[in-house]
Formats: C-alpha cells, sequence, structure tokens
C-alpha cells in the first residue's frame, strides 16, 4: 500500500518507537524467547492501532507456542478469528512464486477489513530483498528475525545492511544497529519527508489522507483523518491535533447527513481505486469546495481540495446576473415579438399607405398630364384668341377705316363728277385747241383721284372671294395692260417669265387677283428708276402656284420691311399705304401666302403662293 | 330720239347744274334739282322720260323714292348716280334691281353720261320694235 512517509506508527518496541509505514527491520536472536522478546510488543502495538498482522514462522504454531501467545497478547484468540492476526508457515510463504505479490494481497485483505495497514514479521527468511526495495511505499511495517548462530560477521553485517536497522541482544539488552549507509539513506528520507512535508505545508490546496471504515457487509459508513496539511486547516478551520485519527463523523457529526454523501462517494474512490472529481457545498463547513480524490490503495484516499467559495459567490452572482439577463432576454423577446407585431401591422399599414400613395401619385400624374393637356389647350386657346382678338381688333380698325373710306370716297366721288362734267362743257362751249391741253390734264388728275378714292373703297370692301376658275396669266396680262399707259414709255423693261403656269386655273376671285398683283406692279413702278428699270414676273407651278414679281429699284430698308404690311404705311410721296395691306387681306383670305424680300438699292422681291384650287 | 324730257335729282347742285347742261347740249330737255322736296313736286307735276337719280341725299331714300316714280310712271327710266360701290348687290337686295335702267358711277364724264342714256335708248328701241312687230 502506498502510503504517506509521515504515516508514523508506533513500533511498539521501546527502544525503536515510532517508525513510519515502510520501515523493515531484522532482529537476531539466540532463542524463540528472544524473538518473542521482539515480536510480542511489536504485534501488540499493531493489534491495538489497528493494523493486520501476520506472522510467518518455521510452521504452524505449536501448543506452547500458542499458548505463550495468548498469555501474551490479550484477546490473542479474538483477534485470530477476526483474522486480525494470521500466522503462516514459511514453507506455505515459500511457495509463493512473487513473494512480494504475496505481501500485497495480505496488505489488501486488511486495508477491506478496515485495518490501516499491514504489520509482518518473518521468522527466519532468507530471501528479503525480494520486496525490501519496495516496502517504503506501502503501509507495511515488516521484521525480519534471523537466528544469530547462524551468522557470521559478514553475514550478520549483509543483513544489517539489507534493512533499516537491526536488533541485536548484546550483554542481555537490546540494541540497535545501523549501517552508515542506512543513516545516509535515512537522512535523506528524511529530508526528502521534510520536502514533502514543506510542499505539503505550503501547497495552497487542502489536503487529507484517510483511510475508508466499512460495515460488516463491506459499505463505507465513515473514514478516519490520517494526515492533513496546513491548507486543509486554514481552509476547513479544523486542527489537525483536534481530528487526525478522530472519525469523521465525530469531527463533523451532519456529515452523515449532507446530500452530498461524502463517505459514499470517497468510499467508492478508496474501494474502486477510480479517482473523482467534483465540486460540492459543505453544508457543516457551509464552503464550497472542489475535490480531487484518489485512491492511494484500497481502503484509503487522498483528498485535495481548494474552497471556491468565493468562485461559486461570484458564479453564484454570474448565475443571478445570467438569470437576470435571461429574464431581461426573456422580456426582450416578448417586446421584439411584441414589436415584430406591430412592425408586421406598421408593414402592412405602409403597404396599404403606398398602395395609396401609388394610387395617389397616378392621380396626381393623371391631374397633372390633364393639367398639362388643359394647360396646352387653355395657351392654344388663348393663342387662338389673342391671335382672334388682335384679328379682330384689326378687323374692327379696318372696317372703321372701311367706313371712313367708304365715306370719304362718296363725298369725293360727287365733286369729280362735277369736275369732270364741267370739263365736258368747257370743252364743248370753249371749242378753243389752246385749252386742251389743260382740260385733258383735268381729266388725268380726275381719274387719278378716282384710282386712289378705289384703293380706299378696295380696303373698306374687301369681303370673302368671289371664287371663279381664273387663269392666272390673263390675270396678269390684264394687270400689265391696265398699266401699260405708265410702262409703255420703253424705258422700262417687263420680263414675263409665265410659261410655268400658262393654261393654269386657279379658283380665286379675278377683282381681288387684279388689285393685288396691279397694286405689286405699280409699287415696283414706283421703285424702280427709268433707264435701267426693269420688273420680273416669274410664275411656278408645282403643288401649288407661286407668282413672284422682282424689280432692281430703290428697295426698302431693314427697319420698313416688318411695316410694308401695315395699313398707310408708305415712303412715297404719294400714296395712301394701303396696297400691301390690301394684298395681304386678299392673300390671306385666299389661303395663300405672301412674303417680300429686299434690299435697299438693290430692289425688291414680292412672292405670293396661292392654292390651285 | 324717244328720252326727251330728263330730270335731275342729285345734292351736289353744281354737278346737276354741268350735268344738265352737257345734256341740253346733247338735244334733251332737262330739268335738275338738289332739293327732295322739288324733285318730288316736279315728279308729281310732270311726266319725265328719265331720272337721274342720286342713291342717297339729304331728306331722300333713293329706294323709296324710285318706287315712287316707277309706281307712277313704270314708262319713266331712273338711272342711279352714286359714288357707292356695291350698288347693284344692294338694289338687288331691296328686290328693286330690275325698276332701275342703269347705274352710272361717280364720278363719270359727260361721255359715259349720254353713252349710258343712248344705249338704254336703243335697248327701249330694239325692246319696243320686237314687241310691235308681234
Amino acid at each position: 500500500m502506498k502510503t504517506i512517509r509521515f504515516d508514523k506508527r508506533k513500533s511498539g518496541i521501546p527502544m525503536v518507537g515510532e517508525v513510519p509505514w515502510g520501515t523493515h527491520f531484522c532482529q537476531f536472536y539466540q532463542n524463540g524467547r528472544e524473538f518473542f522478546d521482539v515480536c510480542i510488543p511489536y504485534f501488540k502495538a499493531g493489534l491495538k492501532h489497528n493494523e493486520r498482522c501476520v506472522c510467518v514462522t518455521s510452521g504452524p504454531l505449536k501448543n506452547e507456542e500458542n499458548k505463550f501467545l495468548k498469555k501474551n497478547l490479550p484477546r490473542f484468540d479474538t483477534y485470530k478469528t477476526s483474522g486480525q492476526i494470521e500466522f503462516v508457515s514459511l514453507e506455505e510463504w515459500n511457495r509463493n512464486k512473487n513473494t512480494a505479490k504475496a505481501l500485497f494481497a495480505h496488505l489488501d485483505k486488511g486495508i477491506i477489513k478496515g485495518f490501516d495497514g499491514l504489520r509482518i514479521a518473518f521468522l527466519n527468511f532468507r530471501y528479503p530483498n525480494q520486496f525490501t526495495n519496495t516496502l517504503n511505499t506501502y503501509n507495511i511495517l515488516a521484521l525480519f528475525a534471523y537466528p544469530h548462530n547462524e551468522f557470521n560477521t559478514i553475514g550478520l553485517m549483509k543483513a544489517v545492511k539489507n534493512h533499516h536497522f537491526a536488533l541485536v541482544k548484546n550483554t542481555g539488552k537490546w540494541e540497535i544497529l545501523k549501517s552508515s549507509e542506512v543513516s545516509i539513506i535515512k537522512d535523506e528520507l528524511k529530508r526528502s519527508e521534510e520536502k514533502l512535508r514543506s510542499l505539503f505545508s505550503n501547497m495552497s490546496e487542502g489536503f487529507a489522507y484517510y483511510r475508508i471504515l466499512l460495515d460488516k457487509k463491506g459499505k463505507p459508513y465513515d473514514y478516519i483523518f490520517l494526515e492533513i496539511n496546513d491548507a486543509f486547516e486554514k481552509l476547513t478551520g479544523l486542527k489537525a491535533k483536534k481530528i487526525i485519527g478522530r472519525k469523521v463523523t465525530q469531527v463533523l457529526p451532519e456529515i452523515q447527513n449532507d446530500p452530498a454523501n461524502w463517505i459514499g462517494k470517497f468510499g467508492k474512490v478508496a474501494l474502486s481505486g477510480k479517482p473523482i472529481q467534483f465540486e460540492n457545498y459543505a453544508q457543516e463547513l457551509q464552503r464550497w469546495y472542489t475535490v480531487s480524490a484518489f485512491c492511494p490503495h484500497k481502503g484509503y484516499f487522498a483528498v485535495t481540495f481548494s474552497d471556491i467559495t468565493e468562485r461559486k459567490k461570484a458564479e453564484q452572482g454570474l448565475s443571478t446576473a445570467h438569470e437576470q439577463l435571461q429574464m431581461q432576454a426573456e422580456e426582450l423577446e416578448a417586446t421584439n415579438e411584441e414589436l415584430r407585431v406591430q412592425t408586421d401591422e406598421l408593414l402592412m399599414a405602409n403597404k396599404e399607405l403606398q398602395e395609396t400613395r401609388d394610387e395617389l401619385r397616378k392621380s396626381h400624374d393623371r391631374l397633372e398630364q390633364r393639367v398639362t393637356e388643359r394647360t396646352a389647350e387653355l395657351q392654344q386657346t388663348h393663342a387662338a384668341l389673342l391671335a382672334a382678338q388682335q384679328e379682330t381688333e384689326r378687323a374692327r380698325r379696318l372696317s372703321d377705316i372701311g367706313t371712313l373710306a367708304a365715306t370719304v370716297a362718296h363725298e369725293l366721288r360727287n365733286p369729280l363728277a362735277a369736275i369732270s362734267m364741267a370739263v365736258a362743257n368747257i370743252k364743248r362751249k370753249a371749242q378753243n385747241p389752246l385749252l386742251e391741253k389743260n382740260l385733258s390734264n383735268i381729266g388725268k388728275k380726275i381719274i387719278e383721284s378716282d384710282q386712289i378714292i378705289n384703293n380706299l373703297l378696295f380696303y373698306s370692301r374687301i369681303g370673302n372671294p368671289h371664287y371663279e376658275q381664273v387663269a392666272i396669266n390673263q390675270i396678269l396680262d390684264e394687270c400689265l395692260e391696265s398699266l401699260s399707259h405708265r410702262y409703255n414709255t420703253g424705258e422700262i423693261i417687263i420680263i414675263k417669265n409665265t410659261e410655268a403656269t400658262k393654261n393654269i386655273l386657279i379658283k380665286a376671285d379675278p377683282l381681288q387677283m387684279k388689285e393685288v398683283f396691279s397694286n405689286i406692279l405699280n409699287n415696283s413702278y414706283d421703285a424702280v428708276s427709268k433707264p435701267e428699270g426693269r420688273i420680273e414676273i416669274t410664275t411656278v407651278h408645282s403643288d401649288g402656284l407661286a407668282v413672284c414679281i422682282s424689280d432692281n429699284g430703290v428697295g426698302i430698308s431693314a427697319a420698313d420691311l416688318g411695316k410694308v404690311f401695315e395699313p398707310f404705311f408708305t415712303t412715297k410721296a404719294k400714296g395712301t399705304g394701303l396696297g400691301l395691306s390690301v394684298c395681304k387681306q386678299i392673300i390671306d383670305l385666299h389661303d395663300g401666302t405672301i412674303g417680300i424680300e429686299s434690299h435697299e438699292n438693290k430692289g425688291t422681291k414680292v412672292c405670293i403662293t396661292l392654292r390651285i384650287k | 330720239m324717244s328720252t326727251k324730257k330728263i330730270l335731275i335729282i342729285d345734292d351736289d347742285a353744281e354737278l346737276c347744274e354741268e350735268m344738265a347742261e352737257s345734256l341740253q347740249a346733247e338735244g334733251y330737255q332737262v330739268q335738275n334739282t338738289s332739293d327732295t322736296a322739288e324733285g318730288e313736286s316736279l315728279l308729281s307735276s310732270q311726266k319725265f322720260d328719265c331720272v337721274f337719280l342720286d342713291y342717297k341725299m339729304p331728306g331722300l331714300d333713293g329706294i323709296e323714292m324710285l318706287k315712287k316714280i316707277k309706281h307712277k310712271n313704270p314708262q319713266t327710266k331712273v338711272f342711279i348716280a352714286t359714288g357707292r360701290p356695291f350698288i347693284e348687290k344692294l338694289l338687288e337686295e331691296e328686290k328693286v334691281l330690275s325698276l332701275v335702267a342703269g347705274i352710272i358711277n361717280k364720278p363719270f364724264n359727260s361721255e359715259t353720261l349720254i353713252n349710258k342714256l343712248q344705249s338704254t335708248d336703243k335697248k327701249y328701241l330694239n325692246r319696243k320694235r320686237s314687241q310691235d312687230d308681234r
């Protein structure tokens, strides 16, 4: 059995005193009496201190030997019956192939029965080397008895050397013989033990060494403190002096009721040899411990432990905090769920809103479009209205002008008619050739005046055209013909490029058309200077019809060009300023266009386009 | 020459005088007036072959006068002398165009005047001759 070196045992031999487990020593005896001198107190101490005792003798106990033992060992029979003491013959012992194994079997037998260890004595067993080297780690004490007379000095020295010490009777008194080697080893052991003690004393973990106690059925019911370290004292508050050698149930009576079942747990470790580790709360001590228990040998267990009460408190704090967190998490989860529901509702509402918004946007777009359309329509209408208003304004103005013109024309025509008639009367009555020229001039001026009146009247009476099928070239020819009295001086060149519209008929008011071309041709005539004057009439026939009348006259300044279609605008010394205005009116009524290009001192070109139907 | 007796009614007195002189020089018997009331009284007291009537003059509605003249003596040829444009259209609208022998646009000269007068005479004569032939 592995043991703790400082677990000292009472040897029972006065001069030897206490020895640690693992001690083996020898005895040299002269006779049987001397053997028993040592053996009896040796076993007596062992039996008293709960050790299993085994005696290996030369043969079965003789009667007198039995009697002697019975006499000298109190309750010998009881011990013998209970098996605490056993006698084995050397012959039987030597049959063991492995004597060390046999020795340990005896130890285990004792431990299982609840003994602290094995105390053995060998009578004349000559092969102690078979196991003495390993004894020191087990709870074994061994005595080897050798007959003194069978050893010479060297043999005796060898024997002594093989054991920790030897007992020799010298002059009637037992003395201890130690080889120097043994002393050295013992010193080393002592140092080692001190080191170990120091280690044990200084280790922060509590350490305790126990022996388990079993009831008759082999079930653990208690354990005994065998050894503890300083840390144990500090951690548990239990002092070694008060507890070593005592049962735990005596030290801590409540341990039997502790639900941690310490005794059961440790008993299992001590019997099965399986180490355990656990954390537990010792109710009696009101402390938390982390405990490692292992079994150095059957029936014994060692325990190292640390006080983890603080850590446990911290852990409990953590646990509480964890629980609080858990609760908070659950609350959060609940809140979260609620939020999720609300989010879902919001999402739904949002979706509805989105849809509503989309619809609104669509409606808005439609409205926008309608507004845009209506605005465009309104703008068009407005533009049309504006144009119409302008047209109305213009028409009203023209109407006013027309009314005025008609009145003036009518009023002037009476006197002109009277003058004309008077001229005729004068001519007839005078019959004077000298007056002929003057009267002729008056007649001319009357015609001119009437032409001015005509213009005014034409302007005033421009109404819806009286459409007829009109040969455009014929109209142009008639205009040239009626104006021939102006051109036929030979000083102005008239160029006609009207082949394109030969035999082309258009739907137009012939009188209005004549008015248009007469006006334009008159303008050209007025513009050109006589010697190199040139008027060109060009017609084009394509989809519609175009008549362009150009001259190489004085032209119109850029500033004036924009005003030429305004009524009463004129640059001529004489003229109503109605000519081109009349032309534009008529062409507009015919759904045609009239345009004018002009460069000062280079000439003017007027182009008219008309629809053929 | 069937037309001999002519009445001129025009508010332009000078025109009336010049016209009368010219027509008299051609051998016609001419009376003239610039006064509507006098014109009416002349028309009611005498019978004229031909009347030159101003379309519009103070106190005179040309169309009413025309109707009166033609009503009293349908044989009287009435010429409308006017400076107004589109007078034919106007007369047509009033449904009296057929009552007038001719329209003389002012300003006119004596040739125009006499030509008009004579041309209607010829038409008249031709029409009468063809009627007689039947």
